[in-house]
């Protein structure tokens, strides 16, 4: 395991443990015959103050009893990471009483019946928080999306059966695979064209087509990138990122996608984890046709098996040229493979191993199979992952702080929006056409 | 043959610092995260690199 400055175990470990923690939790209730729905609770629809307001106090109990877990097990797991304990549960105390209001929001009818997702309000609500409010310092240190996002990303596993990602997994990997060379393949190209620094061209292009702002840090000491550059790549990432957001579900509904289609087009064409599960989420809910969840199966199976399980091999792979075409001077240490492991989002394992977790113990159950396990064992494992998303989506809006963000010059734009535009049809022609069938198909 | 990054007062090393070097790093990222390696600030150059980098301005590592 890495060791890290500032900690033990890197975040990704630390996910990777909390996400199996929860499933293990799970399936033990589950083989207990011990319903954890009424531990593990979020906000059912509600229609009216009075119906709104009677169900919080019904389950005031629960929230503060799940609050609580979540506190220790996460301000533990913090602190062994490397972030300040105390300003981390203080922060993270603040997180969670805020998703409890969001959950609710979103629950409400006609926000469920508007399409007003869980993971736009939470966006707008910490934006705004972020960008008019003056938070104090000790409120950055529970903002912690990725972390969040992984353990989220691990419980995601959990609703993947292992028989879908063996059968799914080449094409994932196929269709990725095209995405992001030829995506990494124009931004570098138009950039150098531009007569933008290699390093920059890198960091844009990595961005752009492997997996936003991981691939970034990953690329940027294996180049020896300028902070300035990583900021400028930053920048356009997340700008990027959040029309996203917004702009693919729509396009994918205005076309007639069906769910899983949309779900790997989605997949293939964003650039974060998290706004992708936003996008994917909530196309599945406005697909005109298919199953809402075929949505995120896709999405995740492009997305973390296509794309992002590859980051250290991009890293290496550029570390490479670095050493051997830009720079080959005694400066720069020697090509190291190590890196690919170094770099791997560990969590990834998590993933995996949850999807083998539950596929196992499907088989274990009597007569059990993923219909009949739905409501005991992977209902409370999904309503975990929908708290965690949301504090994710929460710590997003909250830590961009539109007027920090390192302004980006003409031909920076121009480059990585050439990627975008690539991506967008390389994608929708890979995801509908190509493998129209196979995705339309997807988990069926 | 000068010593490594790893080895030179100029060399940061803490994640938080990292993060707060580069804004926005923290909206859909973290230094915190496997794929930055053991990678650190250079305060001379401004660049991320690797510990195992070398250059002529190294400096070495206060005892402390």
């Amino acid at each position: 395991m890495t060791v890290r400055t500032g900690g033990s175990l890197s975040e990704d470990w630390w996910a990777l443990i909390l996400g199996l923690a929860i499933i293990a939790v799970a399936v033990g209730a589950c083989f207990a015959s011990f319903d954890l729905n009424r531990l593990i609770s979020a906000p059912g629809v509600w229609d009216g103050l009075s119906d709104g307001w009677g169900q919080a106090i019904a389950d005031l109990l629960r929230y503060v009893g799940l609050g609580l877990v979540l506190l220790v097990c996460l301000t533990a797991a913090a602190a062994n990471i490397g972030y300040r304990p105390s300003r981390f549960a203080a922060s993270f105390a603040v997180v969670y009483v805020l998703s409890i209001l969001i959950l609710f929001a979103s629950a409400w009818r006609n926000s469920r019946q508007m399409y007003i997702e869980t993971p736009l309000i939470a966006l707008v609500l910490g934006l705004i928080l972020g960008n008019v409010a003056k938070l104090p310092a000790w409120m950055e240190t529970g903002l912690r999306a990725e972390f969040y996002l992984k353990i989220g990303v691990v419980l995601l596993g959990a609703s993947l059966p292992l028989p879908i990602i063996m059968q799914a997994g080449p094409v994932a990997l196929a269709q990725a695979s095209i995405g992001s060379v030829v995506t990494f393949a124009v931004i570098y190209t138009t950039a150098r064209f531009l007569k933008l620094e290699r390093r920059l061209s890198a960091l844009l292009a990595g961005g752009g087509s492997i997996c936003g702002i991981s691939a970034i840090v990953a690329i940027a000491g294996a180049v020896r990138a300028k902070r300035e550059d990583i900021s400028v790549a930053t920048t356009m990432v997340v700008g990027w990122a959040l029309v996203m957001i917004v702009v693919l579900p729509l396009l994918a509904w205005a076309w007639w996608l069906p769910s899983g289609v949309g779900g790997a087009w989605i997949g293939t064409s964003e650039y974060a984890d998290a706004a992708g599960y936003a996008a994917a989420q909530t196309f599945g809910r406005i697909a005109i046709s298919g199953a809402p969840e075929q949505s995120l199966q896709a999405y995740t199976l492009v997305k973390i098996i296509g794309r992002d399980m590859w980051i250290g091999v991009w890293a290496a792979s550029l570390s490479l040229v670095s050493l051997l075409r830009w720079e080959p001077s005694e400066t720069h240490h020697g090509a190291d493979l190590s890196q690919i492991w170094t770099r791997f989002p560990k969590f990834i394992l998590g993933f995996f191993l949850a999807s083998v977790a539950i596929t196992v113990a499907s088989k274990w159950f009597p007569g059990g199979n993923f219909g009949t396990l739905r409501p005991g064992l992977l209902a409370p494992v999904e309503t975990m992952r929908n708290w965690l998303f949301t504090f994710s989506f929460l710590s997003i809006g909250t830590s961009l702080r539109i007027r920090a963000m390192a302004p980006v010059t003409g031909n920076a734009f121009v480059a990585f929006s050439a990627g975008v535009a690539v991506n967008l049809i390389l994608g929708y022609i890979l995801s509908a056409v190509v493998f129209g069938s196979y995705w339309t198909a997807i988990g069926r | 043959m000068t010593p490594a990054c790893a080895r030179c007062r100029w060399f940061e090393t803490g994640r938080d610092r990292i993060e707060a070097a580069v804004p926005g790093l923290t909206v859909l990222g973290s230094a915190f995260a496997s794929v930055g390696g053991d990678d650190g600030l250079c305060r001379v150059h401004d660049t991320i690199q690797s510990p195992r980098d070398r250059c002529a301005g190294f400096a070495q590592t206060e005892a402390r």
